[in-house]
């Protein structure tokens, strides 16, 4: 089955290629996650679809900002979604909600990805040019992209965590706190680090932007 | 310091912390600090400050949907049957080699083994080890006393090879 990975065919991939789980997890799409991660725990392959179609793309998303790769962020994503698999009869709602439980495996997963990493290893996907001096606009703002999200990588990882949770995943900063199993000053301590990190790392760029017309 | 109580201090930890937008700002926040950045020139300035950082970051795109390929392992993980001990995975092409100790356990023990046994396993190898280091130290196992006998016949006639070479000579 040939999917162009939008939300859509990845529905109709696992449909077409499960009827039966499809016509089960239609019944399932309007259950909240902490239902569905029960279910998964019983073994519930539809309740599995339903989390996996909900969840995929934030948590590459926010995989990729963290490890700057986005193969590598593919690789932790499923490594997180074989946990749940997995571990899913462990999830006990009454400790947290479902999305922070599951932003701490994807998290930790990214963790230990970035720890085995070769240290000499660039980021996938960053060929990073100076282009400040190009004439085209759009090619100078996709370079500028490029080099802030490098610049994101190369944040101790916690501070990287917090910033793309709070700034990118546009969760509250108790949820954030959470997820990072800190409380809100230690959460609020590591953003004004990464803050002021990244400020000296992008100085040059935060500079043509205030020249910038 | 605003109304609601804020003071400059606390104005400058928060921009610090969540940048210059006040959606970023915590709930029971927000509402103090909009008032102190509208009623107060220096605050106004520290978050004129943050917010050119707020911009670069604002810049990056928003990550593109998950691969196809991802999406067909991850239909493959539900596949597999659920075992709550052993981790089982469809493997990306490399990923085998970063088994290690648990692909030897498997190999050994069968991957239905729980990895909870990993430390018994260990110990039983350890002591079948030590047991056969023992035995061939022991006794039972001394060298014998050898005596090399050969016969050249064994050779010219168990060698076909030997006859066709002298075959060829004469």
């Amino acid at each position: 089955m040939v999917s162009d990975g939008s939300p859509s065919s990845r529905a109709d991939s696992f449909a077409n290629s499960r009827p039966a789980a499809e016509e089960a997890s239609h019944g399932l799409l309007a259950e909240p996650d902490h239902v569905l991660a029960e279910l998964v725990g019983e073994g519930n392959r539809a309740a599995y679809s339903v989390l996996v179609t909900r969840h995929v793309d934030r948590h590459v998303g926010f995989a990729e900002r963290v490890l700057g790769s986005r193969p590598e962020a593919e690789d932790a994503v499923q490594e997180a979604f074989v946990k749940l698999w997995i571990n899913a009869h462990r999830y006990d709602r009454s400790k947290a909600k479902f999305t922070t439980w599951f932003y701490r495996i994807v998290l930790n997963q990214c963790l230990d990805q970035k720890r085995k990493k070769r240290p000499d290893a660039l980021p996938e996907g960053f060929d990073v040019v100076d282009g400040r001096d190009g004439p085209d606009k759009e090619l100078q703002d996709v370079q500028r992209a490029q080099r802030v999200a490098l610049a994101l990588t190369e944040l101790p990882d916690r501070q990287a965590a917090a910033i793309t949770l709070c700034y990118f995943e546009g969760l509250t900063n108790r949820e954030a706190a959470d997820i990072l199993e800190l409380n809100i000053k230690a959460l609020e301590s590591l953003l004004t680090r990464g803050r002021k990190r990244l400020a000296q790392l992008l100085a040059e760029d935060a500079a043509e932007l205030l020249g910038a017309p | 310091m605003s109304k609601s109580g804020m003071t400059l201090e606390r104005f400058a930890e928060l921009v610090a912390s969540y940048g210059a937008d006040p959606a970023r700002w915590p709930d029971d926040e927000r509402r103090s600090g909009v008032e102190l950045m509208s009623g107060n020139p220096r605050a106004a300035d520290i978050a004129a400050g943050a917010g050119t950082l707020d911009k670069l970051l604002a810049g990056l795109p928003a990550p593109a949907p998950a691969s196809a390929a991802l999406c067909d392992r991850l239909e493959a993980i539900s596949t597999l049957p659920q075992d709550h001990n052993a981790p089982a995975r469809p493997a990306r092409p490399g990923q085998l080699a970063n088994r290690g100790g648990y692909s030897i356990f498997t190999a050994l023990f069968g991957s239905g083994a729980s990895p909870a046994l990993i430390p018994q396993a260990a110990g039983l190898l350890m002591i079948c080890l030590a047991g056969g280091v023992a035995l061939g130290l022991s006794d039972f196992a001394a060298p014998r006393e050898t005596t090399l006998v050969v016969d050249p016949s064994a050779y010219f006639f168990g060698d076909p090879g030997l006859d066709k070479d002298l075959e060829e000579l004469d």
